[in-house]
């Protein structure tokens, strides 16, 4: 569990390479992946190792969150 | 043995078999939990002493004898605190905690029943001092049988119907009767939260339900209880499988999503039915004037 001005904080963004046009730069890093399995994965690996759990924002744009 | 005696000895037995009584009907705030047991039998039986010497004190015109009861007071604030402070600080380890309004409820009844106890043994104890031992009895048995009616809490099935429900996904949010519950990002999170997870809607009643329902502190009660009865796969550092709570904002009723251990719906539907209805979080706008107007 993270405490105080952690909370809500995106961590990291994972787009299809198709979708990188709707993500911009500011913050947390982004990750490209070929296909939508693969952005899956990354963002479930991502969640794992950042004790974080992962949203969808847009078809196509994975964000990686801490609550 | 002197009237004194008897008194004496009646009203602490009465007392003390008052807190036996109800540290009995709480085995769910504390299971696998002997010394916590020893604790309040213990103050439960300095308690019933205190109730039992009181009237014979009285009688024997030991006046100041009396100020012991405002000692004992102060000791059972105590307790209060203590039981605050005990449970307070296991909580932030726990995954689905009670919630400080629930511990608090837990903190004030153990005050109160320190006083209960008090009560019924200075009831057996004037009841025996003024028509023997037997009656002594008797009327500790009548006064721990009318703590053990008023005492009773409410429960949520009480002042809310509670219903099965299905989860399901529209997009990547969880929902439940309409009510948004949670973004899930991961494909393979989605499937196993609608193959696994269970969900029941709680209606109120009437709108005093409606207003306690929606306390924050209510709902974490109803979640732990649920969490505690039927377990959790909650996990540490894999937030989505945490058990949810949530009101749909224009109706009042909650929803309530979980992914247990043992999927047995009506054993949920049980386990929020019978969650106690916090004393915090209880609200009457019905009855007022203003409540009942704004009602219709």
């Amino acid at each position: 569990m993270a405490t105080g001005e952690e909370r809500g904080t995106i961590l990291a963004v994972v787009a299809e390479t198709g979708r990188a046009d709707v993500v911009r730069a500011g913050g947390s890093p982004v990750f490209l992946a070929g296909e939508p399995a693969e952005a899956q994965r990354m963002a479930l690996l991502l969640a794992r190792a950042l004790d974080a759990s992962v949203h969808e924002v847009t078809n196509g744009v994975l964000v990686v969150v801490r609550h | 043995m002197s009237s004194y005696g008897w008194s004496i000895l009646t009203g602490t037995l009465m007392g003390f078999l008052a807190r036996v009584f109800m540290l009995r009907s709480d085995y769910r705030r504390y299971p696998g939990y002997p010394h916590g047991q020893v604790i309040h039998l213990s103050l439960g039986f300095v308690a019933a002493v205190m109730g039992a010497v009181a009237v014979p004190a009285l009688a024997a015109r030991e006046f100041t004898a009396v100020t012991f009861l405002a000692l004992a007071a102060q000791q059972f604030r105590e307790v209060r605190s203590m039981e605050r402070e005990s449970l307070g600080s296991l909580e932030e380890r726990q995954l689905v905690p009670r919630g400080m309004e629930y511990v608090e409820g837990i903190a004030r009844v153990f005050e109160a029943r320190s006083y209960l106890t008090i009560l019924v043994a200075l009831a057996a104890s004037l009841a025996s001092f003024l028509w023997g031992p037997a009656a002594g009895l008797a009327a500790g048995a009548l006064a721990i049988l009318a703590v053990a009616l008023l005492m009773q809490g409410e429960t949520v099935g009480q002042i809310a119907e509670v219903l099965p429900a299905r989860p399901y996904f529209e997009g990547p949010v969880l929902k439940v009767e309409g009510v948004p519950l949670l973004n899930v990002g991961l494909q393979s999170s989605r499937e196993k939260l609608l193959r696994e997870g269970m969900a029941c809607v709680v209606r109120p009643r009437d709108d005093n339900a409606r207003l306690t329902l929606h306390d924050v502190g209510q709902r974490q009660a109803i979640l732990h209880t649920a969490a505690t009865l039927l377990g959790t796969k909650a996990e540490v550092g894999e937030p989505e499988w945490t058990p949810i709570c949530r009101k749909h904002i224009d109706e009042g009723y909650l929803v309530v999503f979980i992914l247990a251990n043992e999927p047995d719906e009506e054993c949920l539907l049980e386990a929020v039915r019978r969650t106690p209805v916090l004393e915090s979080a209880q609200r009457r706008p019905l009855a007022t004037r203003v409540g009942r107007a704004a009602a219709d």
